[in-house]
């Protein structure tokens, strides 16, 4: 994440979360003592899944949402692959985006 | 990938502070946890308004979750497949030779058996599409890598990704002369 967080381009082209600090908390855990690590990044309005909740009620976004998310997740995949980094959490190929797309009203778009 | 795992910008009118102010942060009530007699008080989560449909459509979405996120892609095919000829010669379980996979020159070993040496054959089908060029990664891997699986593999582990991630941590344990540590 550090390796994404030059500035290199506006985050807004990145489409990458930017770590912008990190630290770590001492915490008790099962009785012993741990470290959380704590990620500082950029402030984001929210996670699309919760756009998925609200938009519709079939769960699924809508397809001119869907679009613009797809496009800018595969702006953010590149920009790290440019970089020599793989998100690895990517590996089901979007699957999520794809499976909860409808399908019947993809060709109206 | 998730969701959960993109997250999108704030809107122009967002007004951080006034938000902040009109719900300020908040803790759940005390409730036990481990170790017995522990307790705890979880934060309450608490977003931000969300945009209308007509503001999502305008706003940048990033790639989050960054904490399975890889830079030496090399090093990381050469150990997972140091890991699965290690797990080979150990249970002697190696069953056949199938045909590479996306066009890669190399075939895979796929063995059967035992547990281990089936993650291990899955780690080898994601371990190769991480390291193909980016074009590669993002149309061949996609669409070839649940055919390539084969229905036998299919049946005993389908969509297993959170085994290859596993290997994957294993190998990277796995010494230069095969001991595990």
């Amino acid at each position: 994440m550090h390796a994404l967080s030059l500035p290199l381009v506006p985050r807004d082209e990145s489409h990458v979360l930017s770590l912008v600090d990190y630290f770590e908390k001492p915490v008790e855990e099962c009785g012993q003592r741990r470290a959380h690590l704590c990620l500082v990044t950029d402030l984001a309005g929210g996670i699309v899944s919760t756009m998925r909740r609200t938009y519709r009620t079939d769960n699924a976004l809508p397809i001119p949402l869907a679009k613009r998310v797809l496009h800018h997740v595969l702006l953010g995949l590149a920009f790290s692959h440019d970089r020599g980094v793989v998100h690895t959490g990517a590996m089901a190929g979007l699957s999520v985006l794809y499976l909860n797309l409808d399908y019947n009203r993809a060709g109206q778009t | 990938m998730k969701p959960d795992n993109i997250v999108f910008g704030l809107r122009n009118a967002t007004n951080v502070d006034e938000c902040l102010a009109l719900d300020p942060p908040r803790r759940h009530a005390p409730e036990p946890s481990w170790p017995p007699g522990t307790m705890v008080e979880p934060a309450v989560s608490q977003p931000f308004p969300l945009p209308s449909l007509e503001e999502a459509l305008e706003l940048p979405y990033f790639v989050a979750d960054w904490g399975s996120g890889e830079e030496d892609l090399i090093f990381f095919q050469v150990i997972v497949l140091k890991a699965i000829q290690l797990n080979f010669t150990q249970n002697q379980t190696l069953a056949r030779l199938v045909p590479s996979f996306c066009g890669l020159p190399k075939a895979s070993y796929v063995a059967s058996g035992t547990t281990g040496s089936i993650y291990g054959v899955l780690d080898v089908w994601y371990a190769r599409p991480l390291t193909l060029p980016q074009n590669h990664y993002l149309t061949d891997r996609l669409l070839g890598v649940r055919a390539a699986y084969g229905r036998e593999l299919v049946l005993q582990k389908p969509s297993n990704f959170k085994e290859a991630f596993h290997l994957w941590r294993t190998a990277s344990s796995v010494s230069d002369d095969g001991v595990f540590w």
